[in-house]
């Protein structure tokens, strides 16, 4: 058993002394000649020598190291308390502190750099969190993030590399990442990248690549979608594109549209049919329906300027010239929601009842209009509609001026203290409070939502949500950033 | 310890005698449960690993319910860790049968404790599941140091969470080995932790090679740690060689490299900057990323083929990798 080496012994471990008992050679140290004993015995010295003698591998090629920490340091007291944000629920929180330090070319601790890629990879993550942390990795980051397939998002195309070798190269998905990343920093390169191959790719390929113009879109985009877009062969490509132009009220086809609203819209009151030129189609207008719903997809498409400034009388001319279909004013809810007006929104917000159009209008306004209207809303909502507007909140993004918030906070601890039953969702709204109340109010709010979960065990529950990642972000975000002013106030000593 | 010529008084007599009893009562528990450990042990060589694998895991759990009643909760332990190995993936039977050569070991130590050394006389003890009590650490010599906290690892498992923590001596140096267990759900003591430096009297357990020790008395303020006192991989395995030939039952050996470069790819290294590397526990992306390619200080626990990795000493500062 002196003699027999480790593989060997293992190999008659394995197979059992018994089978091998004919054959075997036994032992030699010490009493007890039995093969079970040798094994043993051969095992123990010699699985305490491997242990101890253990040799390094030699030869190994070290990686090219990252370039010097870029940025400035985080505070500590931040740095403690970054792994909190990548719990269940809190995304929202780490998308803003991760735009936030970035913004003050703060850079993120690098032993945290691979859960916040992780979080900004994983299936569910929203895209807000994928720009933030592209943004926030610094150099560190992205030398990390080409060591491993899943974060290769976060640089497609090293720098002084070739974009179009690598686009040549690349698979339709990698392609679309690819210009995902490109529209944020460089949108024109992007669509040069799409007509490299765009004669030979698929329509489908075509497709996806053109909604990656979604990102940035601008008027520098439009050549591409009437010249290209509009002319392409496949339906869903040419789709793709009415999309996105109606999101350009100041495109060739936008006014085309508009010239065909004014030409519907006139016979609109007559009796008879209007039969639509067939050259319409190519600009996505359904040619085979009634003059209501043909007026409603050119309404959809005009710019909102045509109807003239004054957004009130606008409204009732449109909704005048087809008195007995509704279907007129749900179409200049699309226009405004394609064309993001906020001034169209707020009107229109007020006209509406249902709310589906509600959140849908909200979502594509700017923050501060829809925070003022909201805000509006709740004052004069009477008790049992509380709720419901409360449910509109969801769709206010952050910011929230301190109107919405302390609306918000008045009406629910009046909806709290005096209706019998809590309202199912409204710990989930409440929540919301604590994650968007815009920053510079998080120093008072903090101390109120303590003074209100202290009064009774149902508002303690309801709020204690709200305080917690009210309390997280104040801490976090005056540590970025002390003696950070409200927005517009006047600095102390001006 | 009583002395010779002061009389004793009665209930101390009394005391003493109970004690002894305790401890044959002992002895002859650990007897029983290790002749029966070695007849089952045998038999497992004999009929073959292979065989060994085809048993259940309660099985195993059976024979080690029988050697805590005997009490040697250790070796019950190891029985319950053979189990997990011999059910084990790629690699079972070479880590089953280094298992079972160092349970092996153990029982035929026993026997011939007698004729061995004190230290490697009480590390059998402890590794067979005798305890110690507090009270006697404490009152054993005192350490004194300014000690590192470098790291902390907790290990759960179902009917108990075990925590390791492991200090550094600044300026005499060596290694010292805070061990808790609390029940699963429970909070851990605090007052060591990672990071933090205090001017400490340690005391020692006994038993040849252990690190483990309890906290007497502290003095002065707890400030951060300011550096890794760390060595050459060639010179950290040699530190580890002469700790196996004190203690050859080692788990694990604290590590703390000076400069070295964690390097990923299909197995995760530490290499220096001629090229020589540990294997790592990997992937360990934290430590890759504090690194960037540059040599920084890792501290970790080597249990004889792979490193496991548990803080990084970087940018000035101590950082947790677990």
């Amino acid at each position: 058993m002196g003699e027999c080496g480790w593989d060997d012994l293992v190999k008659i471990a394995v197979l059992g002394t018994a089978r091998l008992a004919a054959r075997l050679e036994v032992g030699t140290a010490g009493a007890g000649p039995s093969a079970e004993r040798g094994v043993l015995r051969a095992a123990a010295s010699q699985a305490v020598a491997r242990k101890a003698a253990r040799e390094p591998v030699g030869g190994v090629e070290l990686p090219a190291p990252a370039p010097v920490l870029d940025g400035r340091p985080m505070p500590g007291d931040v740095i403690a308390v970054i792994p909190r944000l990548f719990a269940d629920g809190l995304r929202p929180v780490l998308v803003e502190v991760v735009e936030r330090a970035a913004a003050l070319d703060m850079r993120w601790p690098p032993s945290t750099l691979p859960d916040l890629l992780d979080a900004a990879s994983a299936g569910g993550s929203s895209a807000a969190l994928k720009v933030a942390a592209a943004g926030a990795a610094g150099a560190r980051g992205r030398w990390l993030a080409h060591r491993n397939p899943q974060w290769s998002w976060v640089e497609p195309v090293r720098p002084g590399n070739d974009a179009g070798a690598v686009w040549d190269l690349a698979g339709t998905g990698d392609r679309v990442a690819l210009l995902q990343r490109l529209r944020r920093d460089d949108p024109g390169a992007a669509v040069s990248l799409m007509e490299r191959t765009w004669r030979s790719d698929r329509a489908a390929e075509r497709a996806r690549f053109v909604a990656t113009l979604r990102e940035s879109l601008s008027m520098d985009d439009e050549p591409f979608l009437e010249e290209t877009g509009l002319a392409d062969r496949a339906r869903e490509v040419r789709e793709a594109t009415w999309r996105l132009l109606d999101a350009l009220p100041e495109s060739r086809r936008a006014s085309r549209m508009a010239e065909r609203a004014d030409e519907v819209m006139a016979v609109l009151g007559s009796p008879a049919t209007f039969e639509p030129p067939t050259a319409w189609a190519g600009d996505g207008v359904e040619t085979r329906r009634g003059k209501g719903s043909l007026a409603a997809g050119l309404i959809a498409a005009t710019p909102l300027d045509h109807w003239g400034r004054d957004i009130p009388l606008a409204i009732g001319r449109v909704e005048a010239a087809a008195p007995t279909s509704d279907g007129l004013v749900p179409a200049l809810r699309r226009a405004a929601i394609d064309q993001r007006r906020d001034d169209w929104i707020v009107a229109l917000l007020g006209r509406s009842s249902d709310n589906r159009s509600h959140v849908e209008l909200l979502r594509a306004a700017s923050g501060p209009a829809v925070a003022a209207w909201l805000a509006g809303v709740l004052t004069k909502a009477s008790a049992h509609a509380v709720p419901g507007a409360l449910g509109l909140t969801h769709a206010v993004p952050r910011p929230w001026p301190a109107a919405l918030v302390a609306e918000v906070l008045r009406r629910s601890v009046e909806v709290l203290t005096h209706e019998r039953r809590t309202p199912a969702d409204l710990t989930v709204h409440l929540h919301l409070v604590g994650e968007r109340a815009a920053p510079h109010l998080l120093a008072r709010l903090v101390p109120d939502l303590a003074a209100i979960r202290s009064h009774d065990v149902r508002l303690e529950r309801a709020f204690r949500g709200a305080h917690t990642v009210a309390a997280l972000r104040h801490q976090i975000l005056s540590a970025l950033e002390p003696g950070a002013r409200e927005p517009g106030a006047a600095s102390v000593g001006a | 310890m009583l002395s010779e010529d002061r009389p004793r008084r009665s209930d101390e007599v009394a005391d003493l005698d109970a004690q002894a009893k305790r401890r044959e009562r002992r002895r002859a528990n650990v007897d029983a449960g290790i002749h029966e450990l070695e007849r089952w042990l045998d038999d497992m060589v004999a009929g073959g690993l292979a065989a060994a694998r085809q048993r259940t895991h309660a099985s195993f759990d059976e024979v080690a319910a029988r050697l805590v009643d005997a009490q040697a909760a250790g070796l019950a332990g190891r029985v319950r860790g053979l189990s997990s190995a011999v059910h084990g993936g790629v690699g079972w039977p070479d880590r089953t049968l280094a298992e079972m050569g160092e349970l092996h070991l153990l029982i035929e130590a026993w026997p011939r404790i007698g004729d061995l050394l004190e230290p490697l006389a009480a590390q059998v003890r402890t590794q067979i599941g005798f305890p110690t009590s507090r009270g006697d650490v404490l009152a054993g010599p005192a350490w004194s140091d300014r000690w590192d906290v470098l790291a902390a690892v907790v290990v759960e498992n179902p009917d108990l969470t075990s925590r390791r923590v492991w200090l550094q001596g600044r300026t005499v140096g060596g290694w010292a080995l805070l061990l808790d267990h609390v029940p699963p759900g429970g909070q851990f003591e605090a007052g060591a932790e990672v990071g933090s430096s205090f001017e400490a009297d340690l005391h020692r357990y006994p038993g040849a090679g252990s690190h483990r020790v309890l906290i007497g008395e502290r003095r002065g303020e707890t400030e951060a740690v300011a550096g890794l006192s760390g060595c050459a991989i060639a010179d950290a395995l040699v530190g580890h060689a002469l700790g196996v030939a004190q203690n050859p039952w080692v788990r694990q050996t604290p590590m703390a490299l000076d400069s070295v470069v964690p390097v990923d790819g299909d197995s995760w290294v530490v290499a220096d900057e001629e090229g020589s590397a540990l294997p790592l526990v990997g992937p360990c992306w934290p430590l890759l990323a504090l690194s960037g390619g540059n040599p920084v200080g890792v501290f970790g626990e080597w249990d004889g083929s792979e490193l496991l990795p548990l803080s990084c000493w970087a940018d000035g500062a101590l950082v947790r990798l677990v």
